[in-house]
């Protein structure tokens, strides 16, 4: 018997360690606790931290998913390392890189899918290939778009982990702006 | 490392403190909070906590107390539609899919056949998946430790005190603070369950919300790997930047690396622990610089596509970038089920690693059992060298007898049997239907892997099988069913027959076991006893992958 009371306790002291952390945590850090949520004028534009599909020319784009940035079913492809399947797969997003940009100025990060599907990033070197595309489409200077991608990427930490990485998101919002004041003036 | 040792430490010194079952009169100010806390807990249980059980009284409280959890667990995922916070989630689900999930969860393997956001409602995920984390990473603590002390200390104690200890003592405390750390670094917990929103180009989303970092900091600590979401550690709300990934290896190496130094505490042989340590983690760096090297080389296919040398960046994040993809990845394949980047994009070399873990499970290992696995290939090797130079086997100053032997097989043999029958049970009977000579292969490779990391209790599994099916669903249970309580009855029996024995005095004739000459005798041991139960099937599948396309 007493086998089924600890488990029932486990049930309490579970549910009381969430009620605990969860209200910790909203107190302290109430945004992040929250999903890093964006907001503009009052509307949710999405979180920080998850990203969106992008397919409008004017914006840069991320890293191809296969779910296309939907939040319910998050994941990839899972192509084994050799098989056919994953070259035919990167072979298609090269070409569709090249239809919209116009040049191969890519990484491989840029053409293959990431392992969430929600990857909100890209790295620094596909960022600076978009930029061709944006300022023929935008008439945004191509000198304001590279200061854009330097002031917003975030360094290797200590210089030697990690990638050089730009949120596609924030980017996005920056341009917006950017977009924004120059038809306005 | 550099964090991970010291922090280990404390914990190995706290737990060797708390669990000795020994009358000291003086008591820390911490054990009294804690004390105080589980007083009550007894209370309402009916356990005297100085109860001293036998060991077969404490496999059969351990696995008993285990399938009612289950039993309850049960019902709540079959009317897990009729229950209130179901969030977006609203269905039933099918019988072979919920076994699966209860046998995964409480035999601590997690292996995820279902996709958590679409399957399961937040309800499910909190209060029925968690508490089935929480007890079976108990469940392994208290094996583990009770075998150590069983051997050390020559005390059994009672199961459900270990439990409730583990719990209280260990897992609670540190998830809570892992929790606010993760918290603090940008994992959302919050009871909302989902958010809509508007993108800047007005597409209709839905954001899918829940107490993530609670149920990671459980998921990691507790080495159980099931996660809120499908893609696992790889989502950005489980793993928000380089430092959460960093941190979450920590907290997967953390508890086994404290219970190997709480070893040396009770034997008072601090050298003995850090011999072992020093074995598990030089095999750890090893496979850490493999795995590194291989990615950043990429993969020459896709190179040849685009004509430069590139790292591999196919089913990996970017924030978490190649090193710190390849480091997680070798790192959870000894212990954990979670995962942040896709294994099959891996080099197949990288897969032998994890396919040699899986099958070894003494390098760290699952929680609780590694330590016991550990445990029994050193008891192993003594006796193999006991019948090599002529001199009685003897482990922590036990003397090694028929039984303990037949034990310490038995748990050698589990896992091979169980494997190696359901694999070539599999490919007779469920059979991949392609006409591709490689996609057979491969297919051995993802039957091999799913069921060893089944037996091992660890749950990362090469996911392009199309593993959501009755087949794989049913059969699955079983072998982790069977490998898990078929070991775990080994484990506690041989505790149970060396607690009996009485200690004999060290003499010159012992074969010492803390010198670095055992530290490699023990390395080589391990790997060329793994090696050979499974070097066919290592073959066929990962070094003809290899050797294809190499």
């Amino acid at each position: 018997m007493s086998g089924l009371r600890v488990c029932i306790i486990t049930f309490v002291l579970t549910a009381m360690y969430f009620v605990l952390t969860v209200a910790a945590t909203n107190i302290f850090f109430f945004n992040k606790s929250n999903g890093s949520l964006i907001k503009e004028s009052k509307k949710i534009i999405g979180s920080r931290i998850i990203g969106q599909s992008f397919t409008n020319n004017i914006y840069f784009h991320g890293r191809p998913s296969l779910n296309n940035y939907r939040n319910n079913i998050s994941g990839n492809s899972n192509f084994p390392h050799y098989s056919i399947r994953l070259k035919e797969n990167i072979s298609g997003n090269i070409v569709k890189y090249k239809k919209k940009n116009q040049n191969s100025n890519f990484d491989l990060n840029i053409i293959s899918e990431s392992a969430s599907g929600l990857d909100p990033h890209i790295t620094y070197k596909g960022a600076i290939g978009q930029i061709d595309r944006i300022s023929a489409n935008t008439g945004i200077k191509k000198e304001s778009l590279i200061n854009l991608i330097v002031k917003k990427s975030k360094p290797r930490i200590f210089g030697i982990f990690g990638e050089r990485i730009v949120n596609v998101l924030e980017l996005n919002i920056e341009l917006n702006k950017i977009y924004a004041e120059e038809t306005g003036s | 490392m550099v964090i991970l040792l010291p922090l280990s430490y404390l914990l190995g010194k706290f737990i060797s403190i708390n669990f000795s079952e020994s009358n000291e009169p003086q008591k820390s100010r911490l054990q009294n909070i804690f004390e105080c806390i589980e007083k009550p807990i007894y209370k309402i249980c009916g356990i005297n906590p100085k109860s001293e059980k036998s060991a077969k009284e404490y496999f059969f409280s351990l696995f008993w107390s285990n399938m009612v959890l289950s039993a309850i667990c049960f019902f709540g995922l079959y009317y897990q539609n009729r229950l209130p916070f179901n969030g977006l989630v609203n269905h039933q689900l099918d019988l072979p899919i919920i076994f699966h999930i209860l046998s995964s969860l409480i035999t601590n393997t997690c292996q995820t056949h279902h996709i958590p956001e679409l399957h399961l409602t937040p309800f499910s995920n909190i209060f029925i998946l968690s508490v089935l984390m929480f007890y079976s990473s108990a469940s392994g603590i208290a094996t583990g430790i009770m075998a150590m002390r069983a051997i050390i200390l020559g005390k059994i104690g009672n199961p459900y005190t270990d439990v409730i200890k583990a719990m209280t003592r260990i897992l609670f405390p540190i998830c809570f603070i892992v929790t606010i750390i993760f918290t603090a670094l940008g994992m959302p917990n919050t009871f909302n369950t989902h958010i809509s929103y508007e993108t800047i180009e007005n597409i209709k989303e839905t954001l899918i919300l829940g107490p993530v970092a609670g149920f990671e900091a459980i998921k990691l600590i507790g080495e159980n790997g099931q996660s809120c979401f499908n893609a696992n550690s790889a989502h950005p709300f489980e793993n928000p930047s380089y430092l959460t990934n960093f941190i979450q290896i920590i907290c997967i190496l953390i508890v086994p690396t404290a219970l190997i130094i709480t070893l040396g505490f009770w034997l008072k042989n601090h050298r003995q622990s850090w011999i072992i340590l020093s074995v598990l983690f030089s095999a750890l760096i090893f496979e850490f610089i493999t795995v590194g090297v291989l990615e950043l080389n990429g993969n020459h296919g896709l190179n040849s596509i685009i004509n430069s040398k590139q790292p591999n960046w196919v089913g990996k994040e970017t924030r978490l970038g190649i090193v710190g993809s390849s480091v997680f990845e070798a790192a959870i394949s000894n212990v954990s089920g979670s995962s942040n980047s896709a294994l099959e994009s891996f080099h197949p070399v990288t897969i032998a690693l994890s396919l040699f873990n899986l099958s070894n499970q003494s390098f760290f290992g699952v929680q609780g059992f590694g330590l016991v696995f550990t445990i029994n290939f050193i008891l192993y090797t003594v006796f193999l060298i006991g019948l090599i130079l002529g001199k009685t086997p003897e482990i922590f100053g036990k003397r090694i007898g028929k039984n303990e032997i037949l034990l310490s097989s038995a748990l050698l043999l589990i896992n091979p049997i169980l494997v190696l029958l359901s694999v070539v049970f599999t490919l007779n009977f469920h059979p991949i239907r392609s006409t591709s000579f490689y996609e057979h292969v491969h297919y051995f490779t993802q039957v091999f892997y799913e069921f060893a990391s089944g037996a091992a209790s660890n749950g990362s599994g090469l996911e392009s099988l199309n593993d959501n099916t009755p087949y794989w669903n049913i059969s699955l249970a079983i072998v982790m069913f069977l490998a898990r309580y078929l070991a775990m009855g080994s484990m506690i029996m041989l505790g149970g027959s060396l607690a009996k024995k009485p200690a004999i005095p060290t003499t010159q004739a012992t074969f010492k076991t803390d010198t670095v000459l055992f530290g490699f005798t023990f390395l080589f041991m391990s790997v060329i006893t793994t090696t050979l139960t499974y070097f066919p099937f290592i073959v066929l599948s990962t070094l003809t992958e290899i050797l294809m396309h190499g």
